[in-house]
């Protein structure tokens, strides 16, 4: 069954209509890229999908229910967000942020399930984090706090990741690491994941499918193949974008050419 | 609390007090005892306690760790409330009514002003309980300024957070136990909810009932507090921190520790504020900035020793 759709979705934002009759079809283990300048509503889309804006007009089913119905706990074992904006430094240890992860999945109001610990302990591991476990969250880098916040993310374990440009601050071996964590996720699984990036050359090695937004409130949907062409990207990014390929079956590279 | 109910004008040993209760019926002690001192101790821990977790709660509320239960103007509706029935020279019942309607019209002036139109938000209910504060403030200069030296000298007593004429009613055991109650089956909301609102609002939280309830419940403890003793200080402000970096960071921990830390706290405080220049009382929101400073200070210190 189709994870995410979005039927004639318009978003409005300070009376601007930055997306217009959107029509998305996300399917499970798909990896989709959301791409577009600066201020062409991908976080806003974003928001949408997790209900925390209201869209102007249409409706976004997730696997088949109306959003609309949904919320709560429910909603959040279901769709999970990455903010761009990472976490608030707040004095709590690494373990304790990543544990609010649990928190829809919570059984009791008091008492500790150790699955929970479990999840918690495995996700820190995947970010490289197990070894700062006990440390207070105001402590750690940028980068650190990055993977700390999507560690919550995958112990939330929602069937949609939104991601807002989850390779910030993370330097490259990290950004790749863990974007193949994330992949695993979804690949294979009912699962899916929709991330808003600047790095067209990360979203081609990593994504199978892109939505382009142009900035007038169209867009373009399908595959990386289809989507990442150089006369397309030009022409959402205002500025001309090269294509070049870097071998047989391998992702092609894209810079900026004046 | 032992020895809050042996200290005060008249001391007592434990030896009086294991004995009052087989004393005969008009034993002095055991007046003493079940008369002025046990309501007095018993107020004083509900006092110390409902305004230990109101502090818990508007810091998490506000997001601010300066937060006390008095910031957003509860204290001062009272205050105007109680001041006017001082000065009109009301009697004791009438200044607890009195005092708790200022508060009641406090919360409510405050809510539906940061209401107002607009999506509820931190920055506008923060700003227009200052306002309201303010504006009680100036109340109640008016009040001191325009009454006689007697009234004055009750009426600073009263704002300074006294525990001498305090009696704990019903109400209020049942508000500490349903705040208690409450909090812990919130606890886990509210350790989500320092994350941001909307990281809260996507790990499933509804953060604009939880904010609203969090504002009402912070309030009427409150209000409960203050119409019983007073604005004493300092309590609601230093006990929380105090519990937190003892560790209990979790609000599973940090809700119960701060209601018992802030009652025993205030137990002693008010035993000290009856002993140290006996016969004569001091206000008890005296003792509890005098004691209070330097021990936060103290832990202060130590926490950030400890710290890696």
């Amino acid at each position: 069954m189709t994870l995410l759709q979005t039927r004639n979705l318009d978003i409005l934002v300070a009376q601007r209509r930055l997306i217009h009759q959107l029509e998305l079809k996300i399917e499970p283990g798909t990896s989709w890229a959301l791409l577009g300048r600066n201020g062409t509503g991908k976080t806003s889309l974003l928001h949408t999908l997790a209900k925390l804006l209201p869209a102007a007009t249409g409706e976004i089913y997730l696997e088949g229910e109306n959003l609309a119905t949904l919320s709560g706990k429910p909603l959040a074992r279901r769709i999970g967000l990455l903010f761009q904006q990472g976490l608030p430094a707040m004095p709590k240890t690494v373990f304790e942020t990543a544990m609010l992860g649990r928190y829809p999945h919570h059984q009791s109001l008091w008492k500790d399930d150790p699955e929970d610990f479990e999840v918690v302990e495995n996700a820190l591991r995947e970010f490289d984090l197990a070894h700062l476990s006990a440390r207070s969250i105001d402590t750690l880098s940028g980068g650190e706090v990055q993977r700390l916040a999507l560690a919550q993310l995958v112990a939330q374990a929602p069937a949609l990741y939104l991601l807002d440009e989850p390779s910030n601050h993370l330097d490259l071996a990290h950004q790749l690491k863990g974007l193949q964590r994330l992949k695993a996720k979804v690949t294979g699984h009912r699962a899916a994941l929709l991330m808003a990036s600047h790095d067209i050359n990360l979203v081609s090695q990593m994504c199978d499918h892109v939505l382009l937004l142009m900035g007038d409130g169209t867009y373009l949907a399908g595959l990386v193949s289809e989507i990442l062409q150089e006369d397309h990207l030009s022409e959402a990014f205002g500025c001309r974008i090269r294509r070049v390929e870097s071998g047989k079956g391998k992702a092609a590279f894209f810079f900026p050419s004046a | 609390m032992l020895f809050s109910l042996l200290s005060g004008s008249v001391t007592l040993s434990l030896h009086d007090l294991l004995n009052a209760p087989f004393a005969g019926e008009e034993s002095l002690q055991l007046q003493i005892v079940r008369e002025i001192r046990l309501p007095r101790t018993v107020a004083a821990f509900l006092v110390g306690g409902l305004l230990s977790l109101s502090g818990v709660i508007m810091q998490i509320l506000l997001r601010n760790p300066l937060a006390d239960p008095f910031i957003l103007g509860v204290s001062g509706g009272a205050a105007v409330g109680a001041l006017t029935a001082i000065f009109l020279g009301s009697s004791v019942f009438w200044l607890y009514q009195s005092a708790f309607g200022g508060a009641l019209l406090s919360i409510l002036l405050v809510f539906t002003l940061a209401n107002a139109g607009k999506r509820w938000s931190v920055t506008r209910l923060l700003l227009t309980g200052v306002v309201i504060s303010a504006g009680w403030g100036a109340l109640i200069n008016l009040l001191l300024t325009t009454s006689s030296e007697n009234t004055v000298q009750s009426m600073l007593f009263w704002l300074m957070g006294d525990l001498s004429q305090s009696r704990a009613s019903w109400h209020s055991y049942a508000l500490l136990l349903a705040g208690l109650g409450g909090g812990l089956a919130l606890s886990r909301a509210l350790n989500v909810l320092t994350q941001g609102d909307q990281n809260a609002q996507t790990l499933g939280v509804n953060v604009e009932a939880l904010r609203i309830t969090l504002y009402l419940a912070a309030s009427v403890l409150t209000a409960s507090a203050v119409v019983i003793a007073g604005s004493v200080g300092f309590v609601g402000l230093i006990v929380p921190h105090a519990i937190r970096m003892l560790g209990g960071r979790d609000h599973r921990y940090l809700i119960p520790g701060s209601i018992l830390l802030g009652g025993s706290f205030l137990v002693f405080a008010d035993s000290l504020a009856r002993t140290v220049l006996a016969p004569q009382q001091l206000p008890v929101g005296v003792v509890t900035a005098l004691i209070g400073v330097p021990s936060f200070i103290l832990i202060l210190r130590n926490s950030a020793t400890q710290s890696p």
